[in-house]
């Protein structure tokens, strides 16, 4: 009862974090948060217009193709936003953080729960598209929620070490968005994992998680990757969550 | 209630990039060259209803303490103990964003700072009723003033009752009626059974609010007691005797002016009773060991409680002692009407070169005479001075 209690009174501490940061993110801002929506619909309807409108890709494929790029694109925006967000949260609630005693763990939540706003969000808008053009697994896509959320925290394994860095660092921003980069690139999202791509897409953290998610999302999707290429990137993450909150914590704190 | 035991602190800092970078790359295991002890076996407690201060000299850990205290660092070692809600007053309005309206500003940081969910709204309607900002509740703050954003970030963080309440130089900025109100404050909760940590360069609030001060220097506990105990080790603590550096070390430290003191009331020495309005001097006879270029003596004047309620020198009054000759006798007087308030009060000394002591400063003395005031034949008035007044009618 005690653990519930005080998980719900954390949990209510992050959800206002969470709103003060859209507030601050949006606040004098014409259309406010609603900015958020345009620029992930505008995001996926210009994919949409090109993928699909355009016929870039051989028609015959179309149809399997589609649910294949959508499916990585809804995979990927949430998941970039919560590395870039990630990675400057901390040094952006600096004052917040010396004036409260919530400590820093729980600033880390908060690009967290936007990322699962983000994706829930992101997820109605794609999946209609996904409804018109692919064989959507309904049921895939409701458990597909739970996957990403496990994914999120993955990836918050890292952003706990990046934005721990951000502050030594004064502002690795401009890292991270070439970092980003290169694991878009290093995702079979817009391409087939043929030859050396393959190869290529195994060395990426997030290959083996979008395979997952594609395998849920859509009908007869065959898995291309094996969960044992993943092992090694999970273990390695875990280690950087433990190193990032060991002896480093303390260095960083002394900084902020 | 705060206690700390053997409270040690040691920063690791950088010498570069390359440094910060290897840290980083590290998990901190690595780089991080220059180690820096900011605190030093630091020991004190803070009971419920104690207000303690803290003073020291820049870089003497004040800030370190605070920010162990509020968690934003961690300790090399030892403990801090500390029971109850914590609310931290650092600067004004810090924290605060400016495209946010008055109302957002409050109840975000309201909630973050430790209030609960079910009283924000009461909070909130309190705090612009305190701070006289109802009309600009949906101002963005941008719009406000300074003045309005500190009583804003004040009547915030003063809205209910905290436990412990840390308080760091925020009171500096603002004007005479807001330190005033401040003070109250800190008075009402040290009522309600707050311990209160106050950090300042402010001696005389610190001495009219604080049951105890804590005396930092170099990251070490110098003192921890009676205010004015407290004050008097700090003003000794900041006189700089450069002079002593620059003579020899293997001969005995010796003060290049040699003096002597008298208090006088009429033709008695040293008296330690006066009354409001007696006329009285401060005699100091000196001669000098080794020529110096200038000197400047001063006086001040201090409440048992430790206020300073006067100070002077030649310098501020355009004497200009140069020129003086070795093993001469000098003689000076302050002459001065006893224009204080009845208590008790204490008179002392400074000897050092140009407007203040905290550069080349040759002596430095607190408490040289003690002597009581008391009011005979002068109306009953309020405060620490006493003002001549006519009343016209």
């Amino acid at each position: 009862m005690n653990f519930f209690h005080k998980f719900f009174s954390q949990f209510q501490i992050i959800w206002i974090l969470v709103r003060r940061d859209y507030a601050l993110q949006y606040a004098g801002s014409a259309f406010g948060i609603a900015w958020m929506l345009i620029q992930n619909g505008t995001l996926i309807l210009l994919y949409a217009f090109v993928f699909l409108y355009l016929n870039l890709k051989n028609p015959t494929t179309q149809h399997d193709y589609s649910g294949y790029v959508f499916s990585g694109l809804l995979f990927w925006i949430p998941l970039q936003e919560l590395l870039i967000r990630g990675t400057s949260i901390l040094t952006d609630n600096r004052q917040l953080i010396k004036r409260s005693s919530l400590g820093v763990s729980v600033f880390i939540w908060i690009p967290y729960i936007q990322y699962l706003i983000h994706y829930a969000l992101t997820s109605f808008m794609v999946i209609i598209i996904l409804s018109i053009y692919s064989d959507v697994n309904w049921l895939g896509f409701v458990i597909s929620y739970f996957w990403m959320a496990l994914i999120g925290i993955y990836v918050l394994f890292l952003i706990n070490y990046l934005c721990r860095v951000n502050i030594l660092l004064k502002d690795i921003s401009p890292l991270v968005r070439l970092l980003s980069q290169i694991l878009f690139w290093g995702l079979p999202i817009l391409y087939y994992p043929f030859g050396i791509l393959e190869k290529f897409n195994q060395l990426n953290p997030l290959n083996y998680p979008l395979d997952i998610f594609r395998s849920l999302l859509i009908t007869n999707y065959q898995s291309q990757f094996h969960f044992y290429e993943f092992l090694p990137f999970l273990a390695f993450s875990i280690l950087i969550f433990y190193f990032s909150k060991y002896k480093f914590q303390k260095v960083v704190m002394d900084h902020l | 209630m705060i206690e700390i035991k053997n409270l040690t602190k040691d920063y690791i800092g950088f010498s570069g990039v390359m440094d910060r970078l290897l840290s980083s790359i590290s998990f901190g295991l690595l780089g991080g060259k220059i180690r820096f002890r900011a605190l030093e076996n630091i020991n004190f407690r803070c009971g419920k209803g104690e207000i303690v201060g803290i003073i020291g000299q820049n870089g003497a850990g004040k800030s370190t303490l605070l920010k162990l205290l509020t968690g934003v660092s961690q300790t090399s070692s030892g403990s801090i103990s500390i029971s109850g809600n914590i609310r931290s007053i650092l600067e004004l309005g810090v924290g605060f964003n400016p495209e946010l309206s008055g109302e957002e500003n409050v109840y975000y940081n309201g909630l973050v700072w430790g209030f609960r969910l079910d009283e924000i709204e009461e909070v909130t309607e309190r705090v612009f009723e305190i701070s006289n900002l109802i009309e600009f509740r949906k101002t963005p703050i941008k719009n406000y003033s300074s003045g309005m954003i500190m009583r804003l970030g004040f009547a915030l963080a003063t809205a209910t009752v905290p436990e412990v309440l840390i308080v760091d130089e925020a009171l500096a900025v603002g004007d005479a009626i807001f330190q005033q109100k401040s003070l109250e404050k800190f008075r009402e909760f040290k009522e309600a059974g707050s311990a209160t940590l106050i950090v300042s360069h402010d001696l005389t609030l610190l001495a009219q609010i604080c049951d105890r001060i804590i005396l930092l220097d170099k990251g070490k506990l110098i003192y921890d007691g009676l205010p004015q105990m407290a004050i008097q080790e700090y003003m000794k603590q900041i006189a700089d005797t450069s002079w002593q550096k620059k003579l020899d070390p293997n001969k005995d430290v010796q003060s290049p002016i040699q003096f002597q003191c008298k208090f006088i009331k009429a033709d008695i020495i040293n008296p330690t009773l006066v009354f409001v309005g007696d006329l009285v001097d401060w005699e100091i006879t000196y001669f000098l060991n080794e020529p110096i270029p200038q000197l400047t003596i001063g006086i001040h004047i201090d409440h048992s409680n430790g206020i300073r309620v006067y100070g002077t020198n030649t310098f501020q009054n355009d004497i200009l002692l140069d020129n003086l000759e070795i093993n001469k006798e000098y003689k000076l007087r302050f002459q001065f009407p006893i224009n204080l308030a009845p208590g008790k009060y204490s008179i002392g000394l400074s000897l050092h070169q140009g407007d203040n002591h905290t550069m080349n400063c040759y002596f430095w003395g607190e408490g040289l005479h003690s002597f009581e005031v008391e009011r005979v034949g002068i109306p009953k008035f309020t405060g620490l001075t006493y003002l001549p007044i006519k009343i016209i009618l």
